[in-house]
């Protein structure tokens, strides 16, 4: 294929105006200095409800959502929509508990999920295992970032793995400069662009196929003359339950990644997160616009570009759609959008994953009298690891499967929601209890998932997150959303092993936090910058 | 709305500042949204279609401002005038 030249000059372009934007950005609302986890992993957890509004959009509704849902949608059709219901769910639970975990953590000066944890429950094992269940969440998920440039790079005819790793050694650099600053920043120009290329596309493209009536018909046609039994434009009855449990399971999910507990812990008060709940859906109605460009592409007649592996590559759908129906420049514009979109969560997820490794790995058990300026830079070095280790994924793995490889995440991080969201309620749970129920929903978890097969790649495991209810030996072809039940099965061995601890009187750990904890808001006594045990200096003045 | 920059509320000492969020009841409107996408019983038809749209593409869509419009009534509810 040959190279578009104005599509890459456009692309180029913007790339360049975020790229010096991200070094910049360590300026914006400077602090004195970036010598403190809070600043360089937190932007000094000062962004108010605008700033956060982009940031956290930008860190939620990721590449992931401007590449492989609607390559979902072109593939099997209905099921790809279950994005829609995912995100409605999300946002009224957020509401009701992310303020709680707002307030807990500014009283104590909790960076990470894993953080609360250690303070809340009293155990390092099992702040440990959270720890390592949000790094091994991250790392697929900032490779699928990655799938979304390669998608946009191989339809301008780039071939070669060698610019994605340019683009990602560049982030990796201001990342690396400005800290969590940097994506903020960014996350305005990437709104911007999304905003103007969705809008544009689903007004000028259906005009141009003729409408939804002919877009629909031409998806219908293509859906019920393929032999497959799970496409079609409504859900088979087989696929209802899973289509349901997949949403609700992806939404439990959503709030426990560690970017996006990193994108609220970065606001500035209470009052900022329960406000961006209210007003975060406003993407998910430009995500369900965007999700049926899959059947516009059915409509016009894409044909995905095939992978290494000989396959049809469905994430390229959107590029190769926007590439047929805008012109160049117009073209340019749109796989910027989706570049930039890719590279906003990367940035945020390579600090998540940077501090739950220095704050919960290296400083509890490598050093624990690391200083505040020591934390700061093992963070910023290792979100340069981080990135390269996700680098490294995408070249062993085949792209195809990124989809998968974000429900596995799914599948992982919601393990830590006992931990997490009961901690966030109650002590009821023991941290015992709470360690057995997250190992065994995490082998149960990875077992369903290494004994699902996909037909129609023709894997034999990891072929996606549906477990087949007939496996538990009922007959049956319902499927449902394997991360649901390995919360389950967590939740059971919760339930018993705190049981059988407090029975035998086993040893009860220490809670840092006490009831009022938890309602704080921004101002009150000792929700000024604080420190965990009071075992730093007081955080840099200009805050607050 | 910079909560933050209220004065009155720095000074440390008595009990923790007066909560500004109350009427916790209307927390339970935030389940409709559940109800109303949960169960693709409901909507996993064609007919009626909408400018060509199938009822499963559209009916789900309309949930997202209802879900907004739910969110900011309990925002308001709950969240009382600054002390």
């Amino acid at each position: 294929m040959d190279v578009k030249w104005v599509v890459l000059s456009v692309f180029i372009f913007l790339f360049a105006v975020v790229t010096v934007l991200g070094f910049v950005a360590s300026r914006w609302r400077r602090a004195e200095s970036l010598d403190h986890l809070d600043e360089w992993g937190l932007g000094g957890r000062n962004f108010g409800p605008w700033v956060s509004w982009f940031l956290i959009g930008g860190d939620l509704y990721t590449a992931y959502t401007f590449v492989a849902v609607p390559g979902l949608l072109f593939g099997v059709g209905a099921l790809g929509f279950f994005a829609v219901p995912y995100t409605i769910l999300i946002f009224p639970m957020a509401f009701i508990v992310a303020p709680r975990l707002w307030s807990v953590a500014h009283r104590h000066g909790y960076v990470t999920p894993a953080d609360f944890v250690r303070g809340r429950h009293g155990s390092a094992t099992l702040a440990l295992a959270i720890a390592i269940t949000g790094i091994a969440a991250t790392m697929p998920y900032i490779a699928l970032q990655l799938v979304g440039i390669g998608a946009v790079l191989k339809t301008m005819g780039i071939e070669g793995e060698w610019p994605l790793v340019i683009a990602f050694v560049i982030l990796a650099a201001y990342t690396y400069q400005s800290g969590l600053r940097a994506p903020a920043l960014i996350a305005f120009v990437k709104d911007a662009l999304i905003y103007i290329v969705v809008l544009v596309a689903v007004i000028y493209i259906p005009i141009k196929l003729g409408g939804f009536d002919d877009i629909f018909a031409a998806a219908d046609k293509k859906f019920s003359g393929s032999e497959q039994p799970t496409d079609g434009l409504v859900l088979a009855d087989a696929q209802i339950l899973g289509y349901s449990s997949l949403a609700f399971g992806s939404a439990l999910a959503l709030f426990l990644y560690p970017h996006a507990i990193t994108g609220l812990l970065a606001t500035r008060s209470r009052d900022t997160i329960r406000r961006n709940m209210a007003a975060l859906p406003a993407y998910s109605f430009l995500l369900g616009l965007l999700a049926l460009l899959g059947l516009m592409a059915i409509a016009a007649g894409v044909e995905p570009l095939t992978s290494a592996s000989g396959t049809p590559d469905t994430n390229t759908v959107v590029p190769l759609l926007f590439d047929q129906m805008f012109p160049d420049w117009f073209t340019g514009v749109a796989f910027a959008a989706i570049g930039i979109g890719a590279l906003v969560p990367a940035a945020i997820m390579s600090i998540a994953a940077a501090n739950l490794w220095t704050r919960n790995i290296y400083k509890e058990y490598l050093r624990p009298n690391a200083t505040d300026a020591e934390e700061a830079r093992m963070s910023r070095l290792v979100s340069l690891i981080v990135k390269g280790g996700a680098v490294a994924v995408i070249l062993v793995l085949d792209p195809q499967f990124s989809i998968d490889l974000q429900l596995i995440g799914g599948v992982i991080i919601v393990q830590t929601l006992p931990a997490i969201v009961i901690g966030l309620y109650s002590r009821a749970a023991h941290a015992w209890g709470l360690l057995a129920g997250w190992a065994v929903g995490l082998a149960g978890g990875l077992y369903m998932l290494y004994d699902t097969p996909n037909p129609v790649t023709g894997k034999e495991h990891f072929g996606g997150a549906q477990y087949a209810l007939s496996n538990f030996g009922i007959d049956t072809k319902v499927t449902l959303y394997t991360g649901l039940i390995a919360i389950v099965l967590n939740l059971i061995v919760t339930v018993l092993v705190t049981a059988v601890v407090r029975m035998t009187r086993g040893a009860e750990f220490p809670d840092q936090t006490s009831p009022e904890d938890y309602g704080v808001e921004a101002g009150d006594p000792g929700v000024e910058p604080l420190s965990i045990e009071g075992e730093h200096a007081p955080a840099p003045t200009g805050r607050g | 709305m910079p909560v933050a920059d209220d004065p009155t509320r720095q000074e440390g000492s008595g009990p923790p500042a007066k909560r500004r969020e109350s009427g916790r009841g209307w927390n339970w409107l935030l389940v409709v949204p559940f109800f109303g996408t949960f169960f693709p019983w409901i909507y996993n038809t064609r007919s009626p279609e909408f400018i060509g749209m199938p009822f499963f593409y559209w009916y789900q869509l309309v949930w997202v401002p209802i879900s907004v419009i739910l969110t900011i009534i309990v925002y308001r509810a709950t969240t009382g005038r600054k002390p």
